[in-house]
C-alpha cells in the first residue's frame, strides 16, 4: 500500500488492470446482475403493497449491480489491488476440470450403474485432479472406498443407493 | 492416460454387469420392490407408503423399499416412475396433490403424459379434513356465522393455507365461491400444515381448512375450533362436528387420499397381485391401528377398472374447480 | 419442589438399561451422520423410523432425539478437519475451525466444539426442563412482521461476518438472497430461476450450497496450490487439549452462544442454523482483537458450536409443548409420535409426563455420552489427517458426491454441488468469502416470504412493522447495530480528514 494514487491509469496495461481481484469480482457480479435482470424480465412486478413474484429478485439484482459497480469502480482507481496469481501458472485448471468432471459423472451414473462402478469412475476421473498418483495406488484407493461405502451407507445407514446397475 | 485405464476398467466392469441380467419369465416380485414417495420423510404419504411397504414386504415375500423423492409436486417422483420398466417392481404412493391437482394445474410441466403414462393401482387411505377459525379474538363458532362475519366484513377475514394452488387454498376459495363471493384474504404458509396452525393461534388468520391429524392436538386445547369435517359422515372423536354435507356445502373440501400407482403397461396380473397385496396390507392388524390413531378411513377399490374411473372423476372434478375458481398462479 | 419431583420421574424412566441403550445408539448413529456431509439427520431418523413402531414410544424418541443432537456434535468434526461441513449448522464452524487445523491445532478445536456443545447441551436441557412452557410462547408470538424484522436483523449482522472488504461481503449477501430465491414463489405459484428444470423448481437445498462452496471448492483449492503449499495441511499437530488461554477465551464465548441459540432455536424455521451465524457475529463483535477471526479465533468455534447445539436442544420446546414442529426433523419426531398414537400438543406435559420427563433426562444423559464418545475420538480424526492428501480428497470427493445425492436422492443435486464449488473457488481467488452468501440464502427466502405475507396480512400497510412491539424493537436494535457498525467508519474517516488537513 505505497502512496501510488496518483499514478495515471493509463500507465497500466489493460491485462494487468484485470487481473485486479476487485476489478474481476466487479465484474462478475455485474455480469450475474446483468443475466438475471434479463431472465426475470417477464416476471410480475406488483406494487410495494401487493409484490409480484419478480419485486424482490429484481429489487435484488439492481442492487447487485449497483454493488458490482462500485466494486469494479474501486479496483479501477485502486491501481495497487492485489492480483489473482497461480502459484505455478496453468496448474488450477486441472483440478478444476477434473474434480468437476468426477462429481458430474459420478451423479449421471449413481442411480444406472450403481453405487459400486461410480465410485471407480469418481476416483478414477478424480484422480487425475491430483499430481503423483499412480494407477496402483488410484486402484487400491478405490477398492478401499468401495469397501468403506459400502459399509457405511448400505451396510450401517441401509440408504436406498443402488449397488449395481439395474436391468 | 491413467484416467483413461481407469475409465476403460469401470466400462469393462459395466459389461460384466451385464451379463447379469436376469432372466424374465420367473413370478413377480422376483426381486425388491422399490415404492417411490413424492415427500421427504415424514409426512402423511410417507406414513401411508412405509406402512403398507412394510406391511407388503410379509405378503408377497421380498423386500419393500421405500425411496423419498421429494419436489415439484410430485412431477419427479411421477416422471421417474412412469419411466421406470413396467414389471411392477416400481410403484408410487401419491396422494391428492401429486397425482390428480398437479397433473390437472401443471400439466405442460411434466415430461410424460401422465394419463397414458400412469395407472392407478389402488385407493389406499383418505384423510378426514376439519374447516377451522380460531379462538383468538374471532366471534364466529359455526358456519353460517363464518359466512356472515366475511360477508359484514369483506377482506377482513384472512384464511391460510399451505402454499398459493395447494389444494387447502383452492378448498378455501372454492367455499368463499360457494358461499356468495366472500371477499376473503389468502395467507399462504410454505411451513405447513403447523405454520398454518401458528398462524391462526397468534391471529393473523381466522379460518382454514386443515387435515384431522394435525390439528387435533390445538383443537383439544381449545386454540382452534372445528366448523365442519369434510368426511362421508361425522368423526366418532367428533360427534358434535357436522359434515360439509350437512352444513350445506357438500362439494366444497378435499377429502385427501393416498393410493398406490404403477407405470402404464404393467401386466395386469401384476397389477391385480399388488392390488390384492395392498387391500391384504391395510387390514392387517399393525396398519389398521396406525391408520385409525391418524383417522385415516381405508377405502380400497374393487376393481382395476373401478380404480382407473375414479382417479379419472377425481382429476374431472379438480378440472372443474381449477376452471370455476381460477386461482391466479403461473401457468 | 415439582421439577425436582419431575425430574426424578425423568431419571426412572431415562435410567432404564434399554433406553440407556437407546440414547447411546441414537448418540453414536447421530456422530457418525453428523461427520459425514449432506446424510443429516431426517434421511436417517426417517430410516429407522419403521423400527420404532416396534418400541416403547418413549425409547423411540429418545433414540432420535440422539440422533439429531449427536449429529450436531458430529457436524462440527468434518468442518474442522477438511472445511466441510458435516452439518448445515456448521457452516461457520468451517470458518475458524479449519483455520485453527490448519494451524495444527485440530485437537484443540475438536475439544473446544466438543465442550462448547456439551455445556450448551446441558445449559439449555435444564432450560427446558424449567420454562418450556413460558419459552413456547415467545416462539407463538412471533409472526410474519416479527419475522420480517428478525430476517433484517440478522442480514445486518451478517455483514460482521466478513473478514475483508465490507462492500463485497454485502454483494455477496446480496448474491445468497438472490439463490434463496430460486423456485417456487410461495406466494404466488410463479416460478424464478428454475431454467426449465423441475429439480429447481422446489429451491436448492442449503446443504447443496455449503458442501459445494465449502467442501469441494476446498479440494479444488487444494489441489491448485504447489505441493509445498498444501502441506501446511500435515503440519505438526502440537497439542490436543485446549490451553488455559483458550479456556479462558472460549467460556463466555460457549455462554453468550448458548444464550443465543436457546433463545433462536425455539423459533420456527431453522433456527439451529440461525443461532450459529448470529452466534459468531456476535463474538466477533465483542471480541477486543476481531481481526483474529477467520484466522483461528477459538471464539469462533466455541459460540457457534453451543449455539448450535442449544438451538438443536431447545427447537424441542414448541414440538413437545404446542405440537408445532419447528424444522423438518421435529416434523419427522411427530410422525413417529402419532404411529405411537400419541398427539404431541399443549397437553402432553400433563398427559404423558413419563415421555415428557424421559425425554429431558436422557438429553442430558446423551450429551454426556456425546462428550465421552467425542473426546477420545479427537485423537483418531486427528490421525486422519496424517493420510496422504492425495487419498484423503478423492475420499472427501466421495462422500459428498453421496452426501450430496442423499439429501433428496437427486442425481441432479451431485452437478448443482459440482457447479458450486466451481463458484466457491472463483469466489476464493477473487476474496469473496462465502460465509455470508449463505447466511443470505438462508435468511432470503425467509425474508421475502414473511415480508408479503405481512404486507397482506395488513392490506398491504407497512405501518404493521412498527406496530408489533417485537418487531418495533428488532427494528431498533437494527438501527443500533447499524450505528456501532457505520461510527467506526466515520470516526476514522474524521481523523483521516483532521489528518490531512493538519
Amino acid at each position: 500500500m505505497t502512496v501510488d494514487h496518483a499514478k495515471p491509469k493509463g500507465r497500466l496495461r489493460w491485462w494487468v488492470v484485470l487481473q485486479g481481484k476487485n476489478v474481476l469480482s466487479g465484474l462478475l457480479f455485474i455480469g450475474v446482475a446483468l443475466c438475471g435482470l434479463w431472465i426475470s424480465q417477464d416476471y410480475p412486478v406488483g406494487t410495494m403493497s401487493r409484490m409480484g413474484t419478480g419485486y424482490m429478485p429484481r429489487l435484488l439484482l439492481w442492487i447487485l449491480l449497483g454493488l458490482g459497480g462500485l466494486i469494479l469502480a474501486s479496483g479501477l482507481w485502486q491501481a495497487d489491488q492485489p492480483a489473482v496469481t497461480d502459484a505455478s501458472p496453468g496448474a488450477a485448471w486441472r483440478p478444476v476440470v477434473f474434480v468437476t468432471l468426477s462429481l458430474v459423472v459420478f451423479g449421471l451414473s449413481l442411480e444406472r450403474l450403481g453405487l459400486v462402478l461410480s465410485i471407480l469412475l469418481l476416483t478414477g476421473i478424480g484422480a487425475a485432479a491430483g499430481r503423483g498418483m499412480r494407477l496402483l495406488e488410484t486402484a487400491i484407493a478405490a477398492l478401499v472406498l468401495v469397501a468403506l461405502c459400502w459399509l457405511i451407507f448400505i451396510v450401517g445407514l441401509s440408504l436406498t443407493i443402488p449397488v449395481w446397475p439395474g436391468f | 492416460m491413467r484416467t483413461f485405464r481407469a475409465v476403460l476398467l469401470c466400462v469393462v466392469g459395466l459389461i460384466l454387469g451385464g451379463v447379469e441380467a436376469r432372466a424374465q419369465s420367473a413370478a413377480y416380485p422376483d426381486k425388491p420392490v422399490k415404492i417411490l414417495v413424492p415427500y421427504a420423510p415424514g409426512g402423511a404419504t410417507d406414513i401411508v407408503a412405509r406402512v403398507i411397504g412394510e406391511q407388503m414386504r410379509l405378503i408377497l415375500g421380498q423386500a419393500v423399499v421405500v425411496e423419498n423423492k421429494p419436489g415439484a409436486n410430485g412431477i419427479i417422483a411421477v416422471e421417474e416412475m412412469a419411466r421406470a420398466k413396467a414389471d411392477g417392481h416400481t410403484l408410487l404412493v401419491g396422494n391428492v396433490t401429486t397425482n390428480a391437482i398437479a397433473p390437472v394445474l401443471y400439466r405442460k410441466r411434466y415430461k410424460i403424459n401422465y394419463d397414458t403414462d400412469v395407472v392407478p393401482v389402488q385407493r389406499l387411505v383418505d384423510i378426514p379434513a376439519f374447516l377451522l377459525v380460531t379462538t383468538t379474538n374471532f366471534p364466529p363458532t359455526t358456519v353460517a356465522e363464518l359466512i356472515d362475519f366475511a360477508k359484514k366484513n369483506p377482506g377482513k377475514v384472512r384464511y391460510g393455507t399451505v402454499g398459493a394452488g395447494s389444494y387447502p387454498h383452492y378448498d378455501m376459495a372454492y367455499f368463499a365461491k360457494r358461499a356468495g363471493d366472500l371477499n376473503m384474504i389468502a395467507i399462504h404458509n410454505k411451513a405447513g400444515a403447523s405454520g398454518v396452525i401458528n398462524d391462526m393461534v397468534t391471529g393473523d388468520t381466522q379460518t382454514a381448512f386443515l387435515n384431522v391429524a394435525s390439528t387435533a392436538a390445538m383443537v383439544r386445547a381449545g386454540k382452534i375450533k372445528p366448523l365442519a369435517v369434510v368426511n362421508h359422515q361425522r368423526l366418532p372423536e367428533h360427534p358434535d362436528v357436522p359434515t360439509m354435507k350437512e352444513v350445506g356445502y357438500p362439494e366444497v373440501g378435499t377429502l385427501a387420499w393416498q393410493a398406490l400407482f404403477a407405470p402404464a403397461g404393467t401386466p395386469n396380473e401384476v397389477l391385480e397381485t399388488l392390488a390384492r397385496a395392498s387391500v391384504a396390507a391395510m387390514e392387517a392388524p399393525a396398519a389398521q391401528e396406525i391408520f385409525k390413531k391418524q383417522n385415516f378411513n381405508i377405502v380400497p377399490n374393487k376393481s382395476l377398472d373401478e380404480a382407473k374411473t375414479w382417479l379419472t372423476g377425481e382429476m374431472a372434478a379438480w378440472k372443474k374447480i381449477a376452471d370455476e375458481v381460477k386461482i391466479e398462479t403461473a401457468e | 419442589m415439582e421439577l425436582l419431583h419431575n425430574l426424578a420421574t425423568g431419571f426412572g424412566v431415562a435410567m432404564t438399561p434399554l433406553n440407556l441403550l437407546f440414547a447411546l445408539v441414537g448418540a453414536l448413529v447421530g456422530t457418525l451422520i453428523g461427520v459425514l456431509p449432506g446424510i443429516g439427520p431426517i434421511a436417517t431418523i426417517a430410516m429407522l423410523l419403521p423400527l420404532t413402531f416396534h418400541l416403547e414410544p418413549t425409547s423411540g424418541i429418545i433414540m432420535l432425539a440422539g440422533i439429531f443432537y449427536g449429529a450436531q456434535y458430529g457436524g462440527s468434526t468434518s468442518a474442522i478437519l477438511v472445511n466441510l461441513p458435516g452439518e448445515t449448522s456448521s457452516v461457520v464452524t468451517c470458518i475458524d475451525g479449519h483455520q485453527m487445523a490448519r494451524q495444527g491445532r485440530a485437537g484443540t478445536a475438536l475439544a473446544v466444539a466438543a465442550l462448547g456443545s456439551f455445556f450448551a447441551g446441558c445449559m439449555s436441557t435444564a432450560l427446558i426442563a424449567a420454562f418450556a412452557p413460558p419459552l413456547a410462547l415467545v416462539g407463538q408470538s412471533f409472526g410474519a412482521p416479527e419475522y420480517f424484522s428478525l430476517m433484517v436483523f440478522g442480514l445486518i449482522a451478517a455483514v460482521v461476518l466478513a473478514h475483508g472488504s465490507v462492500i463485497k461481503a454485502v454483494a455477496m449477501i446480496v448474491l445468497g438472497l438472490l439463490i434463496g430465491l430460486v423456485g417456487t414463489d410461495g406466494q404466488t405459484g410463479g416460478v424464478r430461476f428454475t431454467f426449465g428444470i423441475t429439480q429447481l423448481s422446489d429451491g436448492i437445498d442449503v446443504a447443496i450450497l455449503a458442501i459445494g462452496l465449502f467442501g469441494i471448492s476446498e479440494i479444488i483449492t487444494n489441489l491448485s496450490e504447489a505441493e509445498e503449499e498444501r502441506s501446511i495441511l500435515a503440519q505438526k499437530i502440537t497439542r490436543l487439549w485446549p490451553t488455559r488461554e483458550d479456556f479462558r477465551r472460549a467460556w463466555p464465548a460457549a455462554l453468550r452462544g448458548t444464550t443465543l441459540g436457546s433463545l433462536l432455536g425455539v423459533l420456527p424455521g431453522g433456527g439451529a442454523m440461525l443461532s450459529s451465524f448470529a452466534a459468531y457475529a456476535l463474538e466477533k463483535k465483542v471480541s477486543k482483537t476481531p481481526s483474529e477471526f477467520g484466522r483461528g479465533a477459538v471464539e469462533g468455534v466455541a459460540g457457534p458450536e453451543s449455539a448450535n447445539n442449544a438451538g438443536a436442544q431447545t427447537s424441542f420446546i414448541p414440538m413437545l409443548t404446542l405440537g408445532l414442529p419447528s424444522n423438518a426433523v421435529m416434523a419427522l419426531m411427530i410422525g413417529a409420535l402419532t404411529i405411537h398414537g400419541i398427539q404431541p400438543g399443549p397437553q402432553v406435559m400433563t398427559e404423558r409426563p413419563t415421555m415428557f420427563w424421559g425425554l429431558v433426562v436422557s438429553m442430558w444423559i446423551g450429551n454426556l455420552m456425546l462428550l465421552v464418545i467425542n473426546l477420545p475420538l479427537i485423537g483418531v480424526w486427528v490421525q486422519l489427517l496424517k493420510v496422504p492428501y492425495r487419498f484423503l480428497y478423492l475420499a472427501i470427493l466421495l462422500f459428498c458426491g453421496v452426501g450430496v445425492y442423499t439429501v433428496n436422492n437427486s442425481p441432479a443435486a451431485v452437478l448443482l454441488a459440482a457447479l458450486f464449488g466451481v463458484a466457491g473457488y472463483v469466489f476464493m481467488k477473487l476474496d469473496c468469502e462465502p460465509a455470508p452468501l449463505i447466511l443470505g440464502f438462508v435468511l432470503g427466502p425467509l425474508m421475502e416470504d414473511n415480508l408479503r405475507r405481512a404486507l397482506r396480512i395488513s392490506g398491504g400497510d407497512p405501518t404493521i412493522f412498527i406496530e408489533r412491539r417485537i418487531s418495533l424493537a428488532l427494528l431498533i436494535a437494527t438501527l443500533l447495530l447499524l450505528l456501532i457498525l457505520i461510527l467506526p467508519f466515520i470516526r476514522k474517516k474524521r481523523q483521516e480528514a483532521y489528518q490531512s488537513e493538519g
